[in-house]
């Protein structure tokens, strides 16, 4: 194929099926989806999941929306709420995750020149986590994951998971980061700040600890693709880098400073603002943006194309690897 | 040679801007002070879990702190050492704030109240040693609205021409309706509000790394200027004026994602009828963000007469050569003269010929 084709790495899938495994364990902790937040946000978001059921239910909805943003190819994830990492129970959560990764490669089997399937793995135990993702890999054929920006408290840098990054590293899997609110919403509960403010502080967290814990560091190799424009990081990077080189506390040994680690990664569109997409494309690079939609989310973008069209000084190379380039390289597809 | 990732080094980091000053007077809306003898008179009351940065610090980074300190208490509490080193940095002008780690809003009515005066007054003192080029900024006792109010006038007849106000008082939001009365009594007044953040509460995976000033600072003020936005208190009060340190922490560069929410959700609406980016077009920033592409598109977006040099001195995630990021911007001539000095000047009203001012230098 010589024309290039836009891809969309940041939308998501419900799956219902893994959803009904997990119930009698969500039911007997209390848990419901997406409930963080004031009374207001719990039923805005309750409504929403029910209106949204078609665009996540009906492959032919969702082909027709993707037709519309003028996306020939959507890098599928799971919605982020649904990562049960809360599952304790070993094999419960492996059926779980199972399921999932299931129904992402039979959506892609059934559709291949229209999706690409981003696994899902279940984190709360490193050695499921390593056994799931060998099993996308080789017995599903997957090109990348989805990964949560903190599991269940535990950051995705701590070292229990060191072993899982050199695995991702060697396999050479895009690993793409979502966030689903902050661990401490205390303050957030109002104006729906758990997403508007939650999201990009995780993000920010997260990419933090990547770098300042060796993560990059050690596996160099690694690519990650932030959501969100990778949070508040990638344009406030200056404060980081005078911390690291002002106190030892920050440095705590790390070769590099910290942007020099965070220009290994990437970043997605979902910024809202042209001006934003164009900073991140001067400091990063062209090659290290890439188009997401957050599909089908009342957060997401749904004229993409629009977007990157709006972004000042971008060249057709650059508008191409944005829209599509990019993520036909990371995701290994000719 | 020392460390100059390491307490001492940073003491000896205030070297002489290369950078040409412009033929008018530069000025720095963002330097610290401590009153040490209102932390003697707090320290029995000291509410440690209501001081977030400190409280979910590390060891380590308590430690450094408490060098740090040590080493540069006459940058805080001696006007000659100050002087210097703002000669140094190239600044004329510096408004002085307290270090937010003496807010002590923490303490009772009687105790915050008193607490408050002994600190403006000290900081009057520290002023008048030479009042042409050191600026008053009073602090308020913020948990007690009623007292606070009362300091607001005993602060305009310092001749301050501005309060340092934290993101959150012990934890409450700037938009609780108990400070209604302080936003009205800021207008009427005409006093400017520094906002400045004391660290976030709720930072229990910023220990390490310095994140909880790195990221809680930053993310402190994004947090309480979304909320007085959304809140309504700017619609409220439209002569209150505000300055952001920091940059203005996240939202100055991520607004579009609130604005989008705005739009599309309703948790957002009830107290404003413009978009949330166009309330924070009228607030004015700092230059603390250590990164003049950042600091060119805070001028794109906003314009370079919202901007205003800020050092955080003698802090050691402070600026010490202001001028310098500033020539690095590549603004040109007027939005350069706007940033080193005619904003602030402006903002602040630090024009000589006034008659208050005059009065004060007669008297100094």
């Amino acid at each position: 194929m010589t024309e290039q084709r836009v891809i969309d790495v940041h939308c998501h899938r419900e799956c219902g099926d893994a959803a009904a495994i997990v119930k009698p364990e969500a039911d007997r902790l209390g848990r419901a989806p997406l409930q963080v937040g004031n009374e207001l946000t719990r039923e805005v978001n309750k409504r929403q999941l029910m209106t949204l059921r078609p665009k996540m239910e009906s492959i032919e909805v969702r082909l027709e929306d993707m037709d519309a943003m003028g996306v020939d190819v959507q890098a599928l994830s799971l919605s982020p709420y649904q990562l049960f990492h809360w599952v304790e129970d070993v094999d419960l959560s492996l059926r779980a995750f199972q399921t999932i990764n299931d129904d992402l490669a039979k959506v892609e089997a059934d559709h291949p020149e229209r999706f690409v399937a981003l696994g899902a793995i279940p984190m709360q135990n490193p050695d499921s986590a390593i056994a799931e993702l060998r099993r996308c890999v080789s017995e599903l054929g997957f090109r990348g994951i989805e990964m949560a920006t903190h599991i269940e408290g535990v950051e995705i840098s701590s070292p229990q998971y060191n072993e899982f990054w050199e695995e991702v590293e060697q396999l050479g899997l895009m690993v793409f980061l979502h966030p689903t609110g902050f661990t401490q919403p205390q303050r957030l509960m109002d104006h729906y700040f758990i997403n508007t403010i939650g999201h990009p502080l995780e993000e920010t967290i997260c990419a933090g600890r990547l770098i300042f814990d060796g993560v990059m560091e050690r596996f160099g190799g690694l690519k990650f693709v932030f959501s969100h424009g990778g949070g508040f990081l990638p344009m406030y990077a200056g404060r980081f880098d005078h911390a690291y080189h002002a106190r030892e506390d920050v440095r705590h040994g790390l070769p590099r400073p910290p942007s020099e680690y965070l220009s290994m990664f990437y970043f997605d569109t979902m910024v809202f603002d042209p001006d934003q997409i164009g900073y991140l494309v001067a400091k990063y690079g062209a090659d290290h943006v890439l188009l997401g939609t957050d599909y089908p989310y009342d957060m997401g973008e749904t004229d993409p194309l629009g977007l990157i069209g709006r972004v000042e000084g971008l060249s057709d190379t650059d508008r191409g690897l944005i829209a599509g380039g990019n993520a036909a390289r990371l995701l290994g597809l000719a | 040679m020392t460390d100059p990732a390491s307490p001492a080094g940073w003491v000896e980091a205030w070297q002489p801007t290369k950078t040409p000053k412009p033929d008018l007077r530069t000025v720095d809306v963002h330097a610290h002070t401590m009153v040490p003898e209102s932390a003697e008179l707090t320290r029995p009351h000291f509410r440690p879990e209501l001081e977030p940065r400190t409280f979910y610090s590390s060891s380590v980074t308590k430690e450094i702190n408490s060098e740090f300190y040590r080493l540069a208490q006459d940058k805080y509490t001696d006007p000659e050492t100050r002087l210097a080193d703002m000669d140094a940095m190239g600044i004329d002008i510096q408004l002085v704030a307290l270090t937010p780690f003496h807010y002590f809003y923490w303490a009772d009515n009687d105790l915050a109240s008193q607490v408050a005066a002994m600190q403006n007054e000290a900081i009057a003192r520290t002023v008048a040693h030479e009042p042409h080029r050191l600026i008053g900024v009073g602090t308020l006792p913020l948990a007690h609205p009623g007292a606070a109010v009362t300091e607001v006038s005993r602060i305009a007849d310092l001749g301050f021409p501005a309060v340092e106000i934290g993101a959150d008082v012990n934890g409450t939001d700037l938009d609780d309706p108990g400070l209604e009365p302080v936003w009205a009594a800021l207008e009427e007044a005409g006093l400017v509000a520094i906002l400045h953040p004391a660290g976030f509460t709720e930072a229990k995976r910023l220990t390490d790394y310095y994140l909880v000033n790195v990221i809680g600072m930053p993310l402190s003020t994004t947090l309480a200027v979304t909320r007085l936005i959304l809140a309504g208190v700017f619609e409220r009060h439209p002569g209150l004026r505000m300055v952001l340190v920091h940059g203005g922490g996240f939202l100055p560069f991520y607004w579009a994602r609130t604005d989008h929410a705005f739009r599309h959700r309703p948790e957002m609406r009830g107290h404003i009828d413009r978009l949330p980016s166009e309330y924070l077009a009228d607030l004015y920033f700092d230059l603390t963000v250590f990164d003049a592409e950042l600091v060119k598109t805070l001028a794109t977006r906003f314009g370079a007469d919202h901007l205003m040099i800020g050092t955080d001195y003698p802090f050691d995630m402070g600026e010490t050569d202001p001028l310098g990021l500033l020539a690095e911007t590549g603004l040109d001539e007027a939005g350069f003269r706007a940033v080193a000095g005619e904003n602030a000047i402006r903002l602040f009203r630090l024009d000589w010929t006034r008659a208050g001012r005059t009065q004060r230098d007669g008297s100094g």
